[in-house]
């Protein structure tokens, strides 16, 4: 019987790890709650898969420490590893082999087997929608089947902590929609979730936080919300219109704009390509009043377009560039 | 901030398996893998089989074997005479041959037996030498020369295996001389020198040739199925010990070892999955070539000792490759050239040696261990004979595989 410790389920704690003259990882803390799903939102090569590398023992880090429930966890450990399930970027399964060979084969690593093992096989496949391939080599398995059954064998073994490195990666929608269907259930199950992505739209439905990685370092973390409000991004409001006949468009619009900046909320407003432009902290409310603005102004709106903010505009406020960068 | 919607209780996990059973586990899956893709039959079974009798064809004319010896008598003497005769008799033949195939001793010119070798009216020829006759009853050392040819080794290596048998039954005699000379001084009977060479040079029996099992001895696919079979366990062995690399490159490995079990199981289950591959290979055309050309390999625990050995022998260079080669592409290179350079150093391609070959055969691991096996299938030995080439052939083998495994471990776990 393996115990778990009150706290979280997994402490990474000042994690650094350099190849010859680069710092691949530079300080990397972080910490996940029981049922909390914890995002990793990077572009490419920002330090995710190292980091998770050295989270689940496979790379020893140059400094800082990984806990599981408690437990450190090093390259040479073994039992605690009990409590990860990793689900690798690649598709880790020996294509020669079915589905249910290839979880037979991890799960005997981690130490199941009998009936244990097969019942547990047959709910996995269920669970990743895969009951019916079961016998089928993975070679004939499509790019969303394989990365489905990536994930099963992750899950195998009822892990504490399961790690998944951008499981959605060259996946086609209906399958990454059933991916992400099933990691929110994960969390909902209060399984530990670790969600390395550069899909700031997955970030966003599946995480309860996000940590933000770029160059090495975590240089923001927190909920969506709370990650919005550090930098202060805003609403922006783009209100189409039509000026009427022997209006100077830019005259009226001008006006336009000017009445919008005395609203209370407002922060920038201006004309733009026929249209008004505004910067709000609160773009949804704004809509209605800047509308009633226009009053007897000869001009008639003809669309309304609401920009909120999001993790893809945080990430370029802190980091001066965009995630697929 | 996140909150549990559920509070599951603690899920029990099995407990991680030991390093052994996680080993074994390993080497399974390896193992199952080979022999579903069919690799390990194709590489480990029939490409030796099938190309040991290619080779055999090519060198040695066929499993059927016909050969025509020259006796060339450049003594004269008595012994030489009576030791010429024995052999056209055809005492030196036993053992059934097939149909198709014959073995003739007949009476050739000493000054022109080179030639007719040459020119191919003999396949091969024994020279009994002048002063053979004087060299008997003076107890001098012995030797019969042997004139092959390249295009006719077996005739050769029947021609060299004959001169062995007519060197070793003078030896008898003289034992029996010598132990008749001391029966007489111990009864105080006066002792006549002349009088015992004669009586020497008169014991026609003892100094008949030691017959020579045709059948058994020259078996073209018992020769070369192992040769093959060893030169294939290089390229079997090679892929296994590659596969750890494979692995990683595939992201399995990373799975593997993300897995409750130490990185040394690992490495220990990939061995497992090498030596039992190899094993079953080696073992496999040991079983057909016995059941299907009825080779006779001699004493079946000598004979399992050397296969296993020469598995370990190979599997620790394979694994040294792994470890020392940059690339999975460089290792295969490199396991391909060692392969083929230890091949024909080690004599897998050909009978016998000659030169720096004869000299570095016994060095090369399937050199050694066709010489041990070539003895147990003549007969000449048993397990306790070839003890001394199944140690060094698991010396090489471990010492090897330690190293690679070592550099092994360096490339793929840090």
């Amino acid at each position: 019987m393996i115990t778990h410790a009150a706290g979280p389920v997994l402490a990474a704690d000042g994690l650094v790890r350099r190849f010859g003259e680069v710092t691949a990882v530079d300080g990397v803390s972080l910490q996940i709650a029981m049922g909390e799903t914890y995002g990793l939102l990077g572009p490419n090569g920002a330090g995710k898969t190292t980091t998770i590398s050295m989270i689940c023992g496979l790379l020893e880090p140059d400094s800082g420490t990984v806990t599981v429930d408690g437990e450190p966890l090093t390259t040479r450990s073994t039992t605690v590893k009990g409590a990860l399930g990793l689900v690798p970027q690649d598709i880790a399964l020996y294509p020669d082999l079915s589905a249910r060979d290839n979880l037979r084969f991890f799960g005997k690593l981690q130490g199941m087997a009998g009936r244990q093992l097969d019942a547990r096989i047959d709910e996995v496949l269920a669970i990743v929608g895969l009951s019916d391939r079961a016998k089928d080599r993975i070679e004939t398995y499509s790019g969303g089947m394989k990365r489905r059954a990536n994930i099963a064998v992750g899950l195998l073994h009822g892990p504490r902590l399961l790690v998944l490195d951008e499981p959605t990666v060259g996946v086609d929608p209906q399958s990454r929609n059933a991916i992400l269907e099933s990691v929110d259930e994960l969390g909902v199950q209060g399984l530990a979730v670790l969600y390395t992505t550069h899909y700031m739209e997955e970030a966003e439905r599946l995480c309860d936080r996000v940590g933000i990685i770029d160059e090495g370092r975590l240089v923001a973390e927190g909920t969506r919300n709370e990650l919005i409000a550090l930098v202060g991004a805003d609403t922006r409001v783009a209100l189409t219109a039509t000026t009427h006949a022997d209006h100077d468009p830019a005259g009226v619009l001008g006006q336009w704009a000017q009445r919008c900046r005395d609203l209370p909320g407002v922060l920038q407003a201006r004309p733009a390509d026929g249209s008004l432009e505004l910067i709000t902290h609160d773009g949804s409310r704004l809509v209605a009043a800047a509308v009633t603005a226009a009053g007897d102004l000869p001009l008639s709106v003809t669309s309304v377009e609401v920009t909120e903010p999001d993790l893809e505009a945080v990430f370029l406020h802190l980091t001066g560039k965009a995630l697929r960068d | 901030m996140a909150t549990a919607t559920t509070t599951p209780s603690a899920p029990t996990r099995p407990a991680p398996p030991r390093t052994l059973r996680a080993a074994l586990i390993i080497g399974a899956n390896d193992l199952r893998r080979r022999i579903r893709d069919r690799s390990l039959l194709i590489q480990g079974v029939l490409a030796p089989i099938g190309l040991g009798l290619i080779v055999g064809l090519a060198f040695g004319g066929g499993i059927s074997f016909t050969a025509t010896i020259g006796v060339a008598d450049a003594d004269g003497s008595q012994v030489a005479q009576a030791i010429s005769a024995d052999l056209i008799a055809g005492v030196a033949i036993e053992g059934e041959t097939d149909e198709e195939s014959s073995l003739v001793f007949e009476a050739a010119e000493p000054d022109d037996v080179r030639g007719q070798v040459e020119q191919g009216s003999l396949d091969a020829a024994l020279v009994l030498p002048a002063g053979l006759g004087e060299a008997v009853a003076a107890g001098a050392p012995i030797t019969v020369g042997v004139v092959g040819h390249p295009d006719h080794v077996l005739a050769s290596s029947v021609a060299e295996a004959v001169a062995d048998s007519i060197a070793g039954r003078i030896g008898a005699s003289r034992l029996a001389v010598a132990s008749a000379v001391a029966a007489g001084q111990q009864a105080g009977a006066p002792i006549d020198p002349t009088e015992v060479a004669a009586a020497a040079g008169e014991v026609a029996s003892p100094l008949q040739v030691a017959p020579v099992d045709v059948s058994s001895s020259f078996s073209v696919v018992g020769y070369f199925a192992p040769a093959m079979a060893m030169l294939f366990l290089f390229f079997t062995l090679g892929a296994g010990a590659r596969s750890v690399v494979t692995e990683r490159r595939e992201g399995t490995l990373q799975r593997v070892r993300a897995a409750p079990i130490t990185g040394d199981s690992v490495l220990v289950g990939k061995t497992v999955g090498v030596l039992v591959q190899g094993l079953l290979s080696i073992f496999t055309v040991w079983a057909v070539t016995a059941l299907v050309f009825r080779v006779d390999w001699g004493d079946p625990l000598g004979v399992a000792a050397v296969l296993a050995s020469v598995v370990v022998s190979i599997a620790g260079i394979a694994l040294l490759i792994t470890g020392l080669a940059r690339t999975e592409n460089q290792a295969d290179g490199l396991t391909t050239i060692v392969a083929l350079a230890l091949a024909v150093v080690g004599g897998s391609f050909f009978f016998g040696a000659a030169g720096a070959v004869a000299l570095l055969k016994p060095f090369t691991p399937n050199g050694q261990a066709m010489i041990a096996l070539t003895e147990l299938s003549a007969g000449e030995a048993t397990l306790l004979d070839v003890l001394p080439s199944v140690a060094l052939l698991l010396v090489i083998g471990l010492v090897s595989g330690a190293l690679g495994l070592m550099a092994l471990r360096r490339k793929v776990f840090q």
